[in-house]
């Protein structure tokens, strides 16, 4: 399934810290626009390349959908930045 | 396994048997559950692993202290990655199998099956790396 919710968050000593948490599917709505236009471009590619859009898509899509579970932590001295996908 | 329990103690109650034979009856009753469930998870084949771990600390750094990388990726990610190679065009699946003949990597690329990777994963249970140096320990496994 894919990443519902992707969680960033940033602390970089003292009291600055960031927390973002980013609702995937609002954001892709969002950029639904520039996303059928990445998706035409893709398909002209695949094509210049004779690699099947639709094969290309399902891969794409693969890809995306086991995102879920992944989580990136680095904490370096006094600063730490967390992106985890849910 | 509870009719067999209930026997015993309507066997008790019409004085059948004792109260220390009912008992040791049961015992052996339990023995017998035990086994049967331990057999079961023998046969049971080991749970595949979900996710890799790589984790790296390093000790305290001269200039800004210690740091730390914790990294979970799922191993479904490892299976989208492999299908997406049968998207590679086959000629630069070429240049790319000569580029890694030539860095003495023998590994042809067009071979590499989905099926393959599920052995590999299958396998990846066991494997852990550990690296332990003075300054810096690094370890990779599956969970």
């Amino acid at each position: 399934m894919m990443p519902q919710l992707v969680t960033v968050r940033v602390h970089s000593g003292g009291s600055r810290r960031i927390r973002l948490w980013i609702p995937v599917l609002p954001v892709l709505l969002l950029l639904s626009p520039i996303l059928l236009l990445v998706a035409v471009a893709s398909a002209a590619v695949c094509l210049a390349y004779r690699v099947h859009p639709g094969r290309a898509l399902y891969a794409g899509w693969r890809l995306v959908s086991s995102l879920g579970g992944t989580r990136i932590e680095v904490e370096h001295g006094r600063t730490a930045v967390l992106v985890s996908l849910r | 396994m509870h009719e067999q329990r209930r026997q015993i103690l309507e066997m008790v109650a019409e004085a059948k048997v004792t109260v220390d034979e009912a008992e040791r009856l049961i015992a052996a009753l339990d023995r017998e559950q035990f086994h049967a469930s331990s057999a079961l998870a023998e046969q049971r084949p080991p749970a595949r692993p979900r996710y890799l771990r790589v984790l790296v600390e390093t000790v305290e750094d001269l200039a800004d202290g210690p740091a730390r990388v914790n990294i979970r990726v799922p191993i479904q990610l490892l299976r989208a990655g492999v299908r997406l190679t049968s998207l590679i065009p086959p000629q630069a699946l070429n240049q790319v199998n000569g580029e890694l003949r030539n860095a003495g990597i023998p590994i042809d690329l067009s071979q590499l099956k989905p099926q393959h990777i599920e052995e590999l994963i299958d396998h990846l249970a066991d494997m852990t790396v550990d690296v332990d140096q003075a300054d810096t320990k690094v370890q990779v496994f599956c969970e």
